[in-house]
């Protein structure tokens, strides 16, 4: 397994302790000093360390709860019509909060997410951001069939708006 | 090709992205770029990917390129100008590299960082684009329909390769951008073409007529561009005529006026044909281009009349086969 395996392997666990973050970081960094690592390697393994690094800062501060008030402060933002500055939230505290906080967490707080406080194009966005992780974020299949039914409701409903999206 | 709007159209109507496609560099006309047009809060910015590592954003766009908003519903447009706007801020801590890679899933929308770990081995500025709109679920064009690289697409290739080997920040990659070569090539004004399309996928059966209608068009407006200001413009509109009829594309260009007569030079950029060099004669009163000078060409043709181009003969291909 290699350091970007790892390091993965750690992103998804829910829990796991500061030690071996550290562990990781330690053996990585030893690799870099002592040239085990190709030169093309080593900017990839300083990118490697920074999930990792940034997952320890999640365990020591209340980020999921940060991550609620950033998807209602976008909510706010989409009903106030500025829907770009709504998306850009999101997709900025989305990528924050997968890195720091892991799938499951990412999980939680699709499973809280209204959609129909949503307008199309926020829909989109969330769908659109998670779409590379759809196979790890356990509630997404839910959260994409919760937003197909609230557009069937709005009668908006057209095919090319989710094509691809599942 | 309406749909297609020139140089100095109004930026405005782009409501959320649209793609740009112009001359990169002006000393190669014939290598032409390719954009995203995006709207943010400050208007419209440009995001490409100029070389190795460069991912040019955030500039404000300045009304240079031609654009075509694609045949997507806006909503889903909207999804596109977001990841455009997440990875202005943050592909450039990490880097595009330049290559042939694949277009697929080469963008962590998480991060809007560039997967280097899955074998993408690198985009030029046409797959980067693909590959925006193939992280929003998105797909401009069929690439299994794409054709196997040309002679001349593998001339560019190999020219790219050891481009990038030339420095040392990229010497790495031109050493992996070697090993993908022959790889299948999209070309700025194919992605262009494609976005015009009604039915997306396109293959490139339904686009390979507009893609060059597009290219032609792109330089022929450069070539205008370039006589601007200049006070005989005959010359330029037989060369245009030239190129057009035979379906010669210039890969650099240089223009000398002295007095009557206007030299163009069209010269290929790779090394391994010979260069043209044409040196027309106008003038402006009655209408009359002659060709005064072709140093590798050798044109049979009676250019009495503006436009009337008969027969070309290019003597320095003929003498290599």
């Amino acid at each position: 397994m290699n350091t970007y395996e790892v390091c993965e392997s750690y992103l998804e666990q829910e829990y796991f302790t500061q030690t071996d973050c550290k562990s990781i970081v330690t053996e990585a960094k030893r690799a870099y000093r002592t040239g085990l690592v190709m030169q093309n390697q080593q900017r990839q393994m300083l990118m490697d360390y920074e999930p990792v690094n940034r997952k320890m800062d999640f365990l020591n501060t209340d980020a999921f709860a940060r991550s609620l008030e950033s998807v209602e402060y976008a909510i706010q933002l989409d009903r106030e019509s500025r829907v770009d500055a709504a998306l850009d939230v999101i997709c900025e505290h989305f990528d924050g909060l997968i890195y720091r906080g892991g799938f499951k967490r990412v999980s939680q707080l699709l499973d809280l997410v209204k959609v129909e406080r949503l307008s199309i194009p926020l829909m989109l966005g969330f769908l659109t951001i998670t779409a590379p992780l759809a196979e790890k974020i356990a509630s997404r299949s839910n959260f994409f069939q919760r937003c197909k039914n609230e557009l069937v409701k709005r009668c908006e409903w057209r095919e090319e708006l989710l094509k691809g999206l599942e | 090709m309406s749909l297609l709007q020139p140089p100095n159209s109004d930026s405005e109507r782009i409501a959320h992205v649209a793609i740009a496609i112009g001359i990169g560099n002006e000393v190669f006309p014939n290598q032409l770029h390719v954009g995203l047009l995006h709207r943010g809060t400050d208007g419209v910015g440009i995001l490409h990917l100029c070389w190795h590592l460069v991912l040019k954003s955030n500039d404000l766009y300045d009304n240079s390129m031609w654009w075509v908003v694609p045949q997507i519903i806006p909503e889903r447009l909207q999804s596109v100008a977001m990841l455009c706007r997440q990875l202005s801020r943050t592909a450039g801590a990490s880097g595009i590299p330049y290559g042939f890679g694949t277009f697929r899933n080469v963008f962590d929308t998480r991060t809007g960082t560039f997967k280097q770990n899955e074998g993408a081995g690198g985009l030029t500025c046409a797959t980067f684009v693909l590959g925006v709109f193939n992280a929003a679920r998105l797909s401009l064009l069929d690439d299994e329909t794409w054709p196997q690289p040309s002679q001349a697409d593998l001339e560019w290739q190999v020219y790219i390769a050891n481009t990038l080997k030339l420095f040392e920040k990229s010497a790495v990659q031109g050493g992996l951008t070697f090993s993908q070569i022959p790889a299948k090539r999209f070309q700025p004004n194919e992605v262009a073409a494609a976005a015009i399309e009604k039915s997306l996928p396109t293959t490139f059966q339904r686009i390979e007529r507009s893609a060059k209608e597009i290219k032609l068009l792109v330089l022929g407006r450069y070539l205008h561009h370039l006589m601007e200001g200049e006070k005989n413009r005959n010359a330029v509109q037989v060369a245009e005529k030239i190129l057009k009829g035979h379906g010669l594309v210039p890969n650099s260009v240089r223009v000398r006026q002295q007095s009557e007569s206007v030299t163009l030079e069209y010269k290929n950029r790779y090394g391994l044909r010979s260069a043209m060099c044409l040196t027309l004669n106008s003038n402006p009163s009655d209408g009359i281009v002659r060709l005064i000078e072709n140093k590798r060409l050798s044109i049979k043709a009676d250019l009495s009349r503006l436009g009337e181009v008969i027969e070309i003969f290019d003597r320095g291909k003929s003498s290599q086969a």
